[in-house]
């Protein structure tokens, strides 16, 4: 039997469903009729086949399968991950090991360019991590997908100033322990040194620059769901107030 | 080539009007739109699209029919492309073009020549070329020989029993003397043996309908139909007696539980029902769970907020009481609607 666990959610057009008496085992379906939804579906196909054959280079199986691609309705079948969602109402400090693993991870994953873009995940937040004492974290979600979308380390530094604004929630500032994570974490990313200096200096400004000047990566739902990207709600005091006092911290 | 087939019998049995409808002689009329906005909505779409004309006329009304939430549930069908379809008061097409979009080929009916008007128009934008259209009142549907694999009668079967015209908005709760006197369970089923009678030997009918004991009605709101508390679940006679001294009309919207939506699918012959708890509701669904398999994982799904953004008492005391019933109590008979996927 088939259940419908998210409908056309933070202004997309995509529906969700669990199939749970399948031969393979549960399984994830999306399915959409709608042009940008498809479009979405697309990305998100070409999203997992790339994490995947990074995570999984001897799979048989595809992760991800498009089971039904009509010209105007399109199927996605992905294998369901057991483990835990994080949950974001805990804030920075109690999600911190989700933080530092989801960092580690994106070290170990993402592969660097000297001279072009890296791939780009476009929606990497705590909601979208689903850890597993076995296998680790796994990344889902991968609707804006992109093959060179972004600088090395956005993804990784845009999953750590979701979190930090969720957990600021009203709080004009973060505390001392949220930055200490916040450092923490960049540090670690800049362990390869492909993180460019520039962005250790004012890296939630890089941030909110990139999505302001690439909002076509995410338009459509900027304009329905504006609550989905907490990082363009950051003022220019806070985003100037956080990135001095990383930078001090840095020093 | 099936679907050749079933135009092949429509174009027998019905006559192909100018605009592309088949007409029979039992036309009639329901709809959200009243008959002027109708003749307004008819002179927009000559120069309009299906949606540009809807937004000009009724833009509340644009979600209705296109919104993408509304054809959820038809992926519980587990359709494979290659089906026909019928969908039983199609109005304006929300599912019907859904369903096209899936399938290999769907009728739509309905009694209301306007709204097919509409859909034939969104048809033509859409360019869609599997799908037909006829114009018939559901009760006076004769059986065709040409069986297919999928039916659907959402938000249907309540409004089976009614008679005359219907303005919604002119109607829904309003005083409107009338009398029936049949009886409406009858009529429903008569209209479920029917669409079995229409479908092959493994189809399937997809029917979504409110429960009977939705857990909004038992803290007064009103019916979805008529619009007075309780009604849904008193007593069938009392709700009758009721509807006549406030709208001048019986109660004829019959809804059921979940065990009455199985017990009256398996007496019009549907062999298996499989029974879905929809959260909100049925028409715009953000969860639709089944039933057997109960509310373990249930998150709220009522906003909060309304469409300006603001948290209202109405919507807090639903929040919380949608919490505490199928949260906590897990008091899955209470369920806003109901979907049934009905096999053969």
């Amino acid at each position: 039997m088939i259940e419908l666990i998210r409908n056309c959610s933070h202004g997309n057009q995509i529906a969700t469903y669990l199939a749970e008496d399948n031969e393979p085992g549960k399984l994830i379906l999306k399915v959409t009729t709608a042009f940008s939804g498809i479009q979405a579906l697309k990305r998100e196909y070409k999203g997992w086949d790339w994490y995947q054959s990074l995570r999984y280079p001897e799979a048989e199986h595809p992760f991800c399968k498009i089971i039904r691609d009509k010209a105007s309705y399109i199927k996605l079948q992905i294998k369901y991950i057991e483990g835990i969602i994080p949950d974001h109402r805990k804030g920075l400090i109690n999600n911190a090991w989700v933080s530092d693993k989801v960092i580690e991870h994106y070290c170990r994953i993402w592969p660097y360019f000297k001279d072009r873009r890296v791939p780009l995940h476009g929606d990497l937040s705590i909601g979208n991590i689903i850890y597993n004492p076995a296998f680790g974290v796994n990344i889902i979600d991968w609707e804006y997908f992109n093959f060179d979308g972004a600088f090395w380390g956005f993804d990784a530094l845009h999953f750590l100033f979701e979190l930090l604004w969720l957990s600021m929630r009203n709080r004009k500032l973060p505390t001392k322990d949220e930055v200490d994570i916040i450092t923490r974490n960049i540090r670690l990313l800049n362990t390869s040194g492909w993180l460019d200096a520039k962005i250790i200096k004012h890296p939630l400004l890089f941030v909110r620059n990139f999505m302001r000047e690439n909002t076509k990566i995410w338009t459509e739902q900027i304009k329905l769901s504006p609550d989905k990207f907490p990082i363009l709600n950051f003022t220019d005091f806070q985003i100037s107030a956080i990135d001095n006092i990383i930078e001090a911290k840095f020093k | 080539m099936m679907s050749n087939i079933l135009a092949g019998e429509l174009s027998r049995r019905f006559k192909l009007d100018e605009s592309g409808i088949y007409a029979s002689d039992s036309e009639g009329y329901w709809s959200n739109l009243s008959k002027e906005e109708n003749v307004l909505l008819l002179r927009l779409l000559k120069t309009l699209s299906a949606k540009e004309a809807l937004l000009r006329l009724k833009p509340d009304l644009v979600d209705i029919v296109y919104s993408p939430m509304r054809d959820a549930g038809l992926e519980l069908l587990e359709l494979n492309g290659d089906e026909t379809c019928i969908d039983y008061g199609c109005m304006w097409g929300a599912l019907t073009v859904a369903l096209a979009r899936r399938t290999a080929f769907v009728l739509g009916i309905d009694q209301t020549k306007s709204s097919l008007n509409l859909l034939k128009s969104r048809v033509k934008d859409e360019n869609l070329n599997n799908i037909e259209l006829l114009c018939a009142d559901l009760r006076k549907l004769p059986v065709l020989d040409f069986k297919v694999d999928i039916a659907i009668a959402n938000g249907v079967l309540e409004w089976i029993p009614e008679r005359g015209l219907i303005e919604l908005k002119n109607y829904f709760g309003k005083y409107n003397k009338k009398e029936i006197q049949n009886n409406p369970g009858i009529e429903q089923l008569e209209f479920l043996q029917n669409a079995y009678k229409n479908i092959k030997p493994a189809g399937k009918l997809y029917l979504g309908i409110e429960n009977r004991y939705d857990f909004k009605m038992f803290l007064g709101v009103g019916d979805p139909h008529v619009n007075i508390p309780c009604v849904s679940f008193f007593p069938r006679r009392l709700s009758s007696a009721i509807s006549v001294l406030l709208l001048g009309r019986p109660y004829v919207n019959w809804l059921y539980s979940f065990k009455g939506t199985e017990v009256l699918l398996k007496k019009a012959g549907f062999s298996k029902v499989d029974l879905y708890m929809c959260f909100p509701d049925y028409r715009f669904p953000e969860r639709i769970i089944p039933y057997n398999k109960g509310l373990d994982d249930f998150t709220p799904t009522i906003n909060l907020k309304n469409s300006a953004g603001k948290i209202t008492p109405k919507r807090f005391l639903g929040r919380v009481a949608e919490t505490l019933i199928f949260k906590i109590i897990k008091a899955k008979f209470l369920s806003p609607s109901i979907i049934a996927i009905a096999h053969k």
